[in-house]
């Protein structure tokens, strides 16, 4: 979920999306879910990594922010959006 | 409002291996391949450059750009590319939407062309999300018409930064030996094959040429004294200049990531052993001792460990030790290994093994501490090296008949032949953006 609602860049999403997936290694069994926080300035890179909400397992928190490490630098913002940042919640989950 | 989420089922799994076994024909066993591999490439529109003046020379030259830049896309492995059915310059910008929008591209590229005083292009490019309209990046391009497959390889590695936040490959270049004057010349070939140009005319051996990390330059190996001197090239410079003349070198030496340091075989008495020196060639330290042959050493890209080739165990085996040469360990357990090279992500070393008939390509991976195997039943393949975004690696392979270069995905997957010309080539090093 983006932060910014008039964010329209669909191909940015997906781009961000298609490299989180990249650096997803978890194969835990149990119903997981997770959301992390995370913001992507200009230029790409990523600041404010946390978990926003918890699944309760520190392995799958730690595997979900180790993700968005391995896949930082993001693309930089497209030049036509006017904000300095983007702030995405991501939630990684299992079912 | 846009949900971003990833659902991990055990059958996902399963599905996934799958597919990336029908896909992949090359590796039969290989089972861990890169997540890369199987992800959708983004859909790109190249529409038609428009010649601001129409005269026939700007017509030829937006023809020529798209042509390379097409190529750039595909080779990237980013992109699909979707191309205008017949040439046509549509200068508004509602009917170009009109135009794309039902080829399904994600995004589209639109230019303009002019040529300045017969000698620059001015190409003046928008990148547009096509789902929003909105504008993704812009650019103006002022080059020598005589440059103009660089043009189109800086809009490809500004697009890929802007899908992926990491370098294209476009504006790299590949350097190598060739022997077909009798003797062994450098060479340097841009990455797709293109403006392959001769580094060297000594009519003597020169060998081993390897990129020195973040430089324009060149190190190899020449026996223009008759004596294995390593030399540098400057390509920009247009100069080469002796590094060292030490007495006794044997083998490929390699630049520390931060270029401080060299690590090199050295045979100061009977054993040759790896020593570190300075830039300079001035010996700091001996790496490692014994009464056998430690050769091929390649720096981890954080600088901390070096993997080379050893012969201890009785034959030559893959080991990595800490550049302060403690915790030493071997990697392979059988076949004869030659040429590692570490990825410049640092997770994976790709190396050469002759396990039955004929050397292959293999990589290490050190997280999984896993051997897979790339190149199979193929004439000899040898010598790999890695492209700056380590999704690609450039080698030789003798499947032709003679030893040629080629460049395949880090998978092992799409091999394509780099350059065709005479003679055989041998132990290409791939550069960084140049």
């Amino acid at each position: 979920m983006l932060e910014n609602k008039n964010f329209r860049y669909s191909y940015y999403t997906s781009a961000i999306l298609k490299k989180i997936r990249r650096y997803w290694q978890d194969s835990n069994i149990n119903v997981l879910r997770t959301v992390v926080y995370f913001r992507i300035e200009k230029d790409g890179t990523v600041s404010k990594l946390k978990i926003s909400k918890s699944s309760k397992n520190d392995v799958f928190d730690k595997n979900a922010l180790r993700a968005i490490e391995l896949a930082s630098p993001f693309p930089p913002l497209p030049d036509g959006y006017t904000e300095n940042n983007l702030g995405v919640y991501f939630e990684f989950k299992t079912t | 409002m846009c949900i971003l989420n990833l659902k991990l089922l055990s059958k996902t799994i399963l599905i996934f291996l799958f597919c990336l076994i029908s896909t992949v024909s090359y590796a039969k066993k290989d089972v861990y391949l890169s997540l890369s591999a199987r992800s959708t490439r983004a859909s790109i529109g190249l529409a038609d450059f428009i010649p601001v003046n129409a005269t026939p020379e700007e017509m030829t030259l937006s023809k020529n750009i798209k042509n390379v830049l097409e190529s750039d896309l595909l080779l990237s492995r980013h992109f699909n590319v979707a191309l205008a059915d017949k040439t046509s310059y549509k200068f508004d910008l509602d009917s170009q939407f009109a135009y794309w929008e039902p080829k399904g591209v994600a995004v589209l590229l639109l230019g303009s062309i002019s040529v300045e005083k017969e000698t620059f292009i001015n190409l003046e490019v928008k990148l547009y999300d096509v789902e929003s309209k909105e504008i993704i990046w812009e650019d103006v391009y002022r080059d020598k018409i005589t440059d103009y497959r660089y043009t189109a390889h800086k809009i490809n590695d500004e697009i890929v930064r802007r899908f992926t936040g990491e370098e294209g490959l476009a504006c790299t270049k590949i350097v190598f030996t060739n022997d077909s004057t009798k003797f062994k010349e450098i060479y340097l070939v841009d990455y797709d094959g293109y403006n392959l140009k001769r580094l060297t005319k000594d009519n003597r051996l020169n060998i081993l040429p390897k990129w020195i990390p973040d430089t324009p330059q060149i190190m190899y190996t020449s026996y223009l004294y008759n004596n294995p001197d390593l030399f540098v090239i400057d390509i920009l410079k247009n100069k080469r200049r002796a590094l060292s003349t030490i007495q006794g070198l044997n083998s490929p030496a390699a630049f520390s990531p931060d270029r401080k340091y060299i690590a090199a075989t050295l045979s100061r008495g009977v054993y040759p052993n790896l020593y570190i020196m300075d830039k300079k060639g001035v010996i700091l330290r001996r790496l490692t001792e014994g009464k056998h042959i430690d050769t091929s050493p390649a720096y981890s890209p954080n600088g901390r460990e070096i993997a080379f080739i050893s012969d201890r165990a009785g034959y030559p085996q893959l080991y990595i030790m800490d550049t302060d040469g403690v915790n030493l360990r071997r990697i392979s357990t059988k076949g004869n290994c030659d040429s590692p090279t570490w990825s410049p992500q640092g997770d994976k070393i790709a190396f050469t093994m002759k396990y039955d008939d004929n050397f292959d390509i293999f990589l290490y991976n050190i997280p999984r501490k896993r051997i897979i195997r790339l190149t199979e039943g193929q004439g000899s393949n040898e010598n790999p090296s890695w492209s700056q975004d380590g999704r690609f690696i450039v080698f030789s392979s003798t499947r032709s008949g003679k030893s040629e270069i080629y460049i395949m995905g880090m998978d092992g997957s799409e091999t394509r032949k780099l350059v065709d010309m005479s003679g055989n080539s041998f132990t290409p090093s791939w550069s960084q953006s140049l």
